[in-house]
């Protein structure tokens, strides 16, 4: 593929899917191109969604790696690499949520750090809550918490939503609305403890 | 708990704050992957044409597709029906060329009495 077109000149304009096949075809660049461009957005899915550094580079990692796999038999035309990398993002936040919720790690489990400089308390706090959001998506059913997380999170449209989750734009609208509400009543039980009613 | 409309703001706010949240991929994570794609990465000339998408594919792709195979569908019930009740310009022309032709019916007259209704004249 990589001696059909000119990657060097303005590798932006070539397709991700393009880049996949020639990473497929044994191109050493293509990996590199295909990972500057995918993995910030992938890690940055992931950490919105787990509100963990750790964990969040174990899921880009995972992503990436079904990436490669996938390459041999990737199709071209029939899916978008964006899409499907989202999909997999999502589950396998998801799948974290899941283990996160059975092993029962709470507001008050999480250590405190001992900066105590002027504001450091603030930066907590908004961590704090960061942090309660996301434990709040894994009490969500798993597709309510994905479609909350790529509606409110990464700010995509309906359609765009129904195309990763392989569902209705209408069925979206339902799962977010219900998991918002779902959301909003777990966190309303812990406003004292994350701090709003000083606010 | 009853739900506010000041819950709902407090989470509207909270989702506005996590959408900003961004975390660049640190070097090391850049690292791990590549070395992955590195791994998992076929050699070049060693990727296996795609498999086709129905068993039949190959059978259609032999004479080329589905376009190719009605018209032999076509030609095959053409001669089907020429050989059953074949046209008068049809055998006046075997006629012609081999000299001689041969009837052959293949419901005997003999038999299709049976099936006549003996009150019926």
């Amino acid at each position: 593929m990589r001696d059909m077109i000119d990657l060097s000149s303005d590798a932006d304009q070539i397709p991700d899917s393009a880049l996949l096949v020639a990473y497929a075809n044994g191109d050493p660049a293509a990996a590199r191109d295909l990972s500057a461009r995918l993995l910030p957005r992938v890690m940055g899915q992931a950490v919105r969604m787990l509100q963990d550094r750790a964990e969040a580079e174990d899921v880009a990692q995972e992503a990436m790696m079904r990436l490669w796999k996938i390459a041999p038999d990737w199709r071209q035309g029939e899916a978008q690499v964006s899409t499907w990398l989202y999909r997999v993002v999502a589950n396998l936040c998801t799948d974290r949520l899941r283990r996160r919720k059975r092993g029962g790690v709470g507001l008050d489990q999480i250590a405190e750090p001992a900066d105590t400089a002027p504001g450091a308390a603030a930066v907590i706090q908004d961590e704090t809550r960061l942090r309660a959001l996301s434990d709040a998506l894994a009490q969500l059913p798993d597709r309510q918490a994905q479609a909350v997380a790529l509606r409110h999170l990464e700010g995509l449209s309906n359609p765009e939503i129904a195309a990763i989750m392989d569902i209705s734009p209408r069925a979206v609208e339902s799962l977010t609305a219900r998991g918002k509400r779902a959301l909003s009543a777990a966190l309303a039980d812990q406003r004292e403890a994350l701090g709003y009613d000083d606010d | 708990m009853m739900m506010t409309e000041r819950d709902m703001n407090d989470l509207d706010q909270l989702l506005n704050a996590a959408q900003r949240t961004a975390v660049p991929a640190s070097d090391d994570l850049m690292a791990r992957v590549l070395a992955d794609a590195a791994a998992l990465q076929p050699a070049p000339g060693t990727i296996k044409p795609q498999q086709r998408a129905s068993r039949i594919g190959w059978l259609r792709d032999l004479i080329g597709g589905w376009p190719a195979w009605s018209g032999v569908l076509a030609a095959g019930l053409t001669g089907l029906w020429v050989g059953v009740a074949p046209p008068a310009g049809v055998e006046s022309f075997a006629a012609t060329m081999i000299g001689t032709t041969q009837s052959v019916t293949f419901l005997p007259e003999t038999d299709l009495m049976l099936f006549e209704d003996p009150t019926d004249g």
